[in-house]
This record gives structure tokens, sequence and C-alpha cells, in this order.
């Protein structure tokens, strides 16, 4: 014990009771009972039997008795099998044991706040770069900007509202997957037509703008290929949205303009061909649209209006089959 | 070795009661209170009473002292407020201003 105490700078014996706070510079080992805050610069160590009705803020904490409030380390915070803490803990470093009892939020990462032994003025300016920082950890980092309302709380499934509540740095999920709503549907976005998902749509259906144009052909790197092109094509406002705009999840709209299967005869169509919109985007010399061709496979060209699986890279970056 | 120790650098806002030995070399905003020993260090400093059964006074009180069974101010102490103790010792050196009552230590 003697040994312990060593250590520990300042000790509360187990009989031992403080009404009120203790702050300062120096260790402490609380055996006894605290009801207030420890705000100190150096350790903390609640021992077996101790306990701490208050917010304990050091360099680095060690539980292994009971504290009610939050533990704030600037070092790491440790919680020991005979601990059980009630708050939140705070700290770059947090380690837990096995038989542990802990209840509140835990936060590891992002700013560390500063000690409260450093004044007032610290904590202030800490708190306004922390409401003014961008979220480091945000689950929609590198996907295309939602309106904050399209997303509701109720509408995600609960383990996703959890992790959007929690504060621990947790992988994000891969996006559920996306259906497109009947009849609008303009690239990302659950709210179709929205700015962002304008914005998305024009980068990814270049095709649509062409409005009345010819057909050109363009590279396809995905997105929204499903507006249909008959003749001229559907009348596109200027965001590119086609109110005839077709979901590209329909059979008819699913052949890709590069070929996917090897070069070669291919077997003939069977059934009546809806209106094709490949050869049109192909910009090749093909006979016009509408007009099936099932007897003249091109070599490299498929069929129109074959039913083939097609891979279609929505805006929000995932694949739809 | 005192049960608790508080040692310089250490403020306790609030009052300080325990049942067993107490050594302070730092500073307690209220009170001290004891049923065993209480030691005050060179550097400590206590502003309010200081209950115990021995108390020993080496730094600055500013407050009554009640001790149950002996008050000893050492050199260096300095006391402004009341001594109650059955004995008393009062070291060269010991600023010490205050009544003294020795006929009844508990209190």
């Amino acid at each position: 014990m003697n040994e312990e105490r060593g250590r520990m700078s300042s000790v509360l014996g187990p009989t031992g009771l403080v009404l009120g706070n203790v702050q300062g510079q120096g260790d402490f080992e609380v055996r006894g009972r605290v009801q207030g805050d420890v705000v100190l610069s150096g350790r903390v160590l609640v021992a077996p039997g101790g306990l701490v009705l208050g917010t304990i803020e050091a360099q680095q904490i060690t539980v292994s008795g009971t504290v009610r409030g939050d533990l704030i380390a600037e070092d790491g915070v440790e919680i020991t099998g005979s601990g059980q803490v009630e708050g939140n803990v705070s700290s770059p470093r947090v380690a837990i044991e096995a038989g542990a009892k802990v209840r509140g939020h835990l936060r590891t990462g992002g700013e560390e706040a500063p000690a409260a032994v450093r004044g007032g003025k610290d904590l202030l300016a800490f708190a306004e770069r922390a409401a003014n920082a961008p979220e480091p950890d945000s689950l929609t980092a590198g996907l295309p900007a939602i309106p904050r309302d399209a997303l509701s709380r109720d509408a995600l499934p609960r383990r996703d509202a959890e992790l959007i509540d929690s504060d621990e740095e947790v992988a994000p999920e891969p996006m559920r997957p996306f259906t497109a709503p009947p009849g609008g549907l303009r690239g990302g976005g659950l709210s179709g037509g929205g700015a962002a998902g304008r914005s998305v749509s024009e980068a990814a259906a270049p095709e649509t703008r062409a409005s009345g144009g010819k057909k050109r052909r363009r590279r396809r790197r995905g997105g929204d290929r499903g507006a249909s092109i008959e003749g001229s094509g559907p009348e596109t406002d200027a965001s590119g949205t086609s109110a005839q705009h077709q979901d590209d999840a329909r059979p008819e709209f699913l052949p890709p303009a590069r070929p996917t299967r090897p070069s070669g005869p291919l077997p003939p169509t069977e059934g009546t061909q809806a209106s094709p919109p490949a050869p049109a985007r192909q910009g090749r010399d093909e006979p016009t649209p509408g007009r099936p061709t099932p007897g003249r496979p091109t070599p490299g060209r498929k069929a129109h209006g074959k039913k083939l699986p097609t891979f279609v890279k929505g805006a929000r970056g995932h694949l739809r089959g | 070795m005192a049960d608790t120790v508080i040692s310089s650098g250490l403020i306790i806002d609030g009052n300080l009661k325990t049942e067993a030995s107490i050594r302070i070399d730092g500073q307690v905003l209220g009170r001290v209170q004891s049923t065993a020993g209480v030691e005050l260090g060179p550097a400590s400093s206590v502003s309010a009473d200081v209950q115990g059964q021995r108390v020993s006074v080496a730094g600055t009180v500013l407050g009554n002292v009640h001790a149950t069974e002996r008050v000893d101010l050492l050199s260096g102490a300095r006391l402004t407020g009341d001594v109650r103790a059955p004995r008393l010792t009062i070291a060269d050196g010991a600023s010490f201003r205050g009544k003294v009552d020795m006929e009844s230590g508990h209190e």
C-alpha cells in the first residue's frame, strides 16, 4: 500500500469525504468519496471502493471504483474490471477492461478539449472551433450532397439512425440499395430534381443535354442513361431533367453503349423490340431508332431489346443490377 | 503515514472529513474534520475550522482549532482563531492570535 501511495502524491483515505471540488497540480488517488469535480493536471486514480460524484478532468484517469460524472483526459482513460462509470468519456485513448460497467458517450476522435486548468478562454475557443469545424467522419463524405430534409431520421433503418447519433467513429456502412421512384429520377438524391441531384445528373447524363440535337457518341461513364431518346429525344429543361424521363431500370433501355459480348454473330433477337436507344447513343450509322433490326447482327453489337444484365453506376456510387 | 494526504499544489474547494489521520500540505478552502490526527504542513492553508484528536499546525489556519487531545502550534504556524484543547503547545516562531480554552477539549 505504501508503494502505491508513493506513486500518487495525494490520497483521500477510505473513510475520507470531500464535499466540494478538488483542483490543482499533481496526482490524486481517491479511496474515499468525492462529491464534486476533480480537475487536476496530473493523474487521477479512483481506487476500488472509491467514489467520485462529479466530473474528472486530468491528464490520465484510471477508474477502478465508481464515477458518476464525465471523464475528460488529455492522455488516456483506463477503466479496469472493477470500474463503473456513468458518464461521458472524452479522451484520445480509452481502455476498458472486461467486467467494467460503462454507460455514456465515448469520444476519442476530433480535437481534444483543453483541460479546465488552462482557463475558460481556451474552452470558449475550443467550443467555437468545434462548432465551425467540418465533420470529419461524416457518413456521406464523398457522396453528392443530399438536402437535409430528404434524410428524415425516421426513414432510415434503425441502425443508421444510431450511427448518426453516436459519437463513435465507425466505418460508414454502404448505402442502401437505391430504388428509383417512378416517373422522376435524375441522378442522385432522394429528392429528385433537388439542386444537388441536378448537378450530379448533369455530369452523369450528358446525352440528355442535347435536346433536339444530334445524338453524339459519348463515352458512357455510368450515371443516368435512362432517358428515352426517341427521334430527337425528349425535351429537357435547363437542369437536364426530362419530363418524359423513363426509369432506366426498365428492361427496354438496358442495352449498354459498349458491347459487352465478344465480337461475333449474335443470336437472333426474340419478340418485338421496343424503341432502342442504344444505336442512337452510339452515334453510328444505324437505322433510325424505333426500327428493330433483328436479322442484322453486327459484330460486336448487341441486338436491340435483348434484355441483358447491365450494371449502371448510380449517382450514389453503387451498382444497380 | 497519514491515511489522507493532500500534497502541496492540491486545492480542496470544500470540506474534508475523515475518520483517519490527515496530512495537509495543500490548501483547503473549507473545514477539516477528523476523529484522528490532523497534521498541517508548513505550506498548508486551511480557511475554516480544524477538528481532530490531535492537531499539529505548521501552516496557516484562518479558523478555530478544536482537538480532543492536544494542539501543537509549530514554528512557522500562523493561526488566527480560537483554540480549544485540553493540552496546547506553542513553539517559538509560531504566530497565534485568538482565544485559548483548555477546560473542555471535546466539542
